[in-house]
């Protein structure tokens, strides 16, 4: 596996893998993104209105979208900051099963090929899979 | 047919000549020694014997190696500075302990193939011995393989990750 030799491989998968785990990404903060904002719910509301309480100038309404748009923001952060913490843990876990124990036997090349693409198949194919449930 | 005889008895007066000047007398060796440790790591077990030689004469000698009733020749540097002699065995056959390796000349040589043909190997004379004592090749390091830990502590990491997210999403 000399680096220059095998360098186009290299960044092939690279850009195979990073475009999987982007999407495993996207899909795991989707799924966690409004439960997030559920349980961020009453605390949010409850910080933006003591911040807000003092302006009186604000409606109602005007109040109420702030709230949401900082319940957004929070949750935005916190589903995706968790969701490539999670991913990646999965995708580190994946890598290192399928190329230290599944493809033991593969020489370097197909080892790396497959393990990469299994890693990263697996993970987006979770990613999609748990989000019905 | 005259000549051809004066040729050939020149001849062999240069190679007689020739071995009788490749002789080290009072060998004195200094080695350095490599045998196998990590049984991971190598296919066989392997020993190397590098040594730099000195003689009371100054001669450049051609040497053989005996062990264990293998005999091998060994290799000089192009400078005549340092000899070297290797061999290999699988790691169950290189059992450890100490292993005896007995040099000689040509001279030596042709008189320890004689002893080994009438059977009396032990009496061949060699020019100077060393001691290689092999440990034995074994593991090293930690007994569980490093890929196992981190295969592990990933898992750990992702089932910690995955307690949060079913807390997350359960509620």
């Amino acid at each position: 596996m000399d680096p220059y030799s095998s360098g186009i491989m290299f960044v092939v998968m690279t850009l195979i893998s990073t475009w999987l785990v982007a999407f495993a990404y996207k899909n795991v903060k989707f799924q966690l993104k409004h439960k997030i904002a559920q349980r961020r719910d009453t605390s949010v509301t409850k910080e933006v209105s003591m911040e807000l309480d003092s302006n009186k100038k604000l409606t109602r309404q005007e109040k109420d979208e702030r709230i949401l748009w900082k319940k957004n923001k929070v949750a935005e952060t916190e589903a995706i900051t968790f969701s490539i913490f999670y991913n990646n843990a999965l995708y580190l876990f994946l890598i290192l099963i399928a190329s230290f124990y599944v493809l033991r036997t593969f020489n370097p090349a197909a080892n790396y090929l497959l393990s990469t693409s299994l890693a990263g198949g697996v993970l987006a194919l979770l990613s999609t899979g748990s989000s019905s449930s | 047919m005259a000549g051809l005889c004066i040729v050939l008895a020149i001849f062999a007066l240069f190679t007689l000549q020739n071995t009788s000047g490749d002789t080290c007398i009072g060998a004195k060796p200094t080695t350095e020694i490599y045998t196998t440790r990590n049984i991971l790591l190598s296919s066989e077990s392997v020993f190397i014997v590098e040594f730099a030689l000195k003689c009371d004469n100054a001669k450049s000698v051609n040497l053989y190696a005996e062990v264990n009733g293998k005999v091998m020749p060994v290799t000089r540097s192009t400078d005549d500075a340092k000899f070297q002699v290797s061999w290999a065995e699988p790691h169950k056959e290189a059992r450890a302990g100490l292993y005896k390796l007995s040099f000689y000349d040509d001279e030596g040589y042709a008189a320890y193939r004689k002893a080994q043909r009438s059977g009396t190997v032990s009496e061949a004379k060699a020019l100077f011995t060393i001691d290689v004592n092999h440990p034995g090749a074994g593991r090293e390091g930690l007994y569980v393989q490093t890929e196992f830990i981190a295969v592990v502590a990933a898992l750990l990491i992702w089932w910690s990750a995955n307690n949060v997210k079913s807390k997350l999403q359960e509620s």
